[in-house]
């Protein structure tokens, strides 16, 4: 049938006679390119332009362009990056000297010293759990817990946040 | 007033720059495109224009001031070839993935080893999957007009994306043509200065580049493909404006010649069209109906315009002037794509590829001859002896 179809066109000459639909596939009938196309090629249209359907990102999961963030921000909730800990420092707040060694150590900037109630808090949503606030602890309040132990465990989380 | 000049592809690759206002330059010697940086410094220096000059201390740092000078919202421009194109590879995700519109022109050049010279594409094609947009030119004149074509759709709003500007090492990089240089204002009216939508800078300080989570990673990507489905429709408005304002005839994605009734045809990129083209004549003089489709881009990849312009064809030719050893078809790479482009056709055409323009080798008349010939001998057949032929190297027994 298709080469019907190719016969006749062949037989009338002119592109121009070509008629709408011939040698198209139901699909192509629908998304066929505008007669402004430029090139001759263009006028024998048989492929739906439609190939590629969409993409369609939800707004929840959508990252900003470019991975692009306002700055300077204290912390960036856009990109907490803590979903790898396997275990977290579990601080023992009578042990504890207040000396900030864990504050200087930590690379992530995860401990801080809370004035108002006087001790040190930890940031769940940057520290990966790599110790190092644990060996360096001159007081030894520090120790390591699995995350497992936790409800909120990260590796509890069938989606980590 | 326009004028018209002899320029190589190198040169006009430079004017193309200039003509575009770029303002950082970042420059690495390795041969042929280095006569792109060897054109520029000296306009930069006699103050035709007026751009950040820097020298890299490599490709890699090359693309990264570029992607750097993009961040702060500059129009950047940079170039190589060969291995020089290879090394800068780390950068070209981030570039792409990070949206900083800078340009890369490309003139090819085999990669190593052993050193050869010669104009190949497999150092641009194998960074094809990056995420930026890439085509190539054929003449000098093509090289200039896709330098303001490139800025154009890379800078716009719903695109943002650098852009490789590929031309032969050369067989275009080095080989003199007329080339129309336009007016400034034409230019201007074509090519809107460059406004970044997120620049690095002190009075609104933004984090480029910041660590995202696995989780994020596939939205990402999501959204970066989507952004490609987006870029078809803005080279046709972008070609369509320039064909308007500087008197040109480019169809956006494909050059087709003789294809209103070719029975067979050869698919190729780049300089060894001209060839191609003549090769064309010749052929039908002797009476085979034979025409030749060029893609003009090869990222985004003309599915569409390709499947279209060849759904009427008995067999088709892929000329593959790039490798990629152990691939499906164990020869080049444009085979791959061109298939399956033409899968879903209803009636589909035989396609096969030769192995051609490798290490420096000119595609000549004869060979482009010998091609046609074992088309002739498929179709007859109604077979597909073989998907590959390295011309040159073949039995005599398959002409």
């Amino acid at each position: 049938m298709k080469s019907k179809t190719q016969k006749t066109q062949k037989a009338k000459g002119t592109v121009k006679s070509v008629k709408k639909g011939t040698a198209m596939s139901a699909k192509a009938k629908v998304q066929r390119p505008s007669p402004k196309t430029t090139s001759a090629a263009a006028t024998r249209a048989v492929m739906p332009e439609d190939l590629f359907g969409t993409i369609n990102v939800p707004e929840h999961r959508a990252v900003p362009f470019g991975a692009i963030t306002p700055a300077p921000v204290r912390q960036q909730e856009l990109f907490i990056t803590s979903n790898w800990r396997i275990v977290r420092p579990v601080i023992d707040h009578e042990k504890c000297t207040r000396c900030l060694t864990c504050y200087i150590a930590c690379p992530d900037a995860c401990w801080s010293f809370n004035e108002k109630e006087e001790k040190m808090e930890w940031n769940w949503k940057f520290c990966k759990g790599c110790q190092i606030c644990i060996n360096e602890c001159p007081a030894d309040a520090l120790k390591a817990v699995p995350e497992l132990d936790f409800p909120d465990g990260v590796v509890r989380l069938e989606k980590p946040f | 007033m326009a004028q018209e000049k002899m320029l190589s592809g190198c040169a006009a690759a430079a004017q193309g720059a200039k003509y575009a206002e770029v303002e950082v330059i970042c420059s690495f010697p390795i041969r042929p495109y280095t006569a792109i940086m060897m054109e520029l410094s000296k306009m930069v220096a006699n103050g035709e224009l007026n751009a950040e000059f820097l020298h890299g201390e490599g490709e890699h740092a090359q693309v990264s001031v570029a992607l750097g000078a993009s961040a702060a919202g500059a129009r950047a421009y940079t170039g190589s070839s060969g291995v020089g194109v290879t090394y800068a590879f780390e950068v070209y995700s981030p570039a792409a993935g990070g949206r900083y519109p800078l340009q890369m022109a490309i003139a090819d050049r085999t990669l190593d080893p052993p050193g050869d010279f010669g104009s190949e594409h497999t150092d641009a094609m194998s960074a094809r999957d990056q995420g930026w947009l890439m085509g190539w030119a054929a003449t000098p004149q093509e090289v200039f007009d896709n330098t303001l074509i490139n800025y154009r759709v890379g800078e716009d709003p719903r695109v943002m994306l650098p852009q490789f500007v590929c031309q032969d090492g050369y067989f275009l990089s080095h080989i003199p043509d007329k080339v129309i240089l336009p007016e400034m204002s034409q230019v201007r009216e074509f090519l809107p200065p460059y406004s970044a939508p997120h620049p690095l800078s002190p009075t609104c300080p933004v984090s480029h580049g910041p660590q995202i989570r696995p989780d994020q990673g596939a939205p990402m990507d999501a959204q970066r493909a989507a952004t490609f489905l987006d870029v078809p429709k803005v080279i046709k408005e972008a070609t369509s404006d320039f064909n308007r304002i500087f008197g040109r005839k480019y169809n956006p994605f494909l050059e087709t010649y003789k294809m209103e009734d070719a029975e067979y045809a050869f698919f190729i990129q780049g300089a060894h069209a001209n060839t191609c083209k003549n090769a064309v004549n010749h052929l039908r003089k002797q009476g085979l109906k034979v025409g030749m489709v060029r893609p003009r881009w090869i990222r985004p990849w003309p599915t569409v315009e390709i499947a279209n312009a060849l759904s009427k064809v008995k067999a088709v030719a892929s000329v593959e002037t790039s490798t990629s050893y152990g691939g499906a078809m164990r020869g080049g790479n444009l085979i791959h794509e061109l298939r399956a482009s033409l899968y879903d056709l209803p009636k589909r055409p035989m396609v096969t590829s030769f192995m051609a323009g490798l290490g420096g080798d000119v595609v000549l008349l004869e060979d482009f001859h010998y091609m046609a010939k074992i088309l002739q001998k498929m179709v007859k057949d109604r077979k597909t002896h073989k998907v590959v032929y390295w011309v040159g190297f073949e039995e005599e027994k398959e002409v």
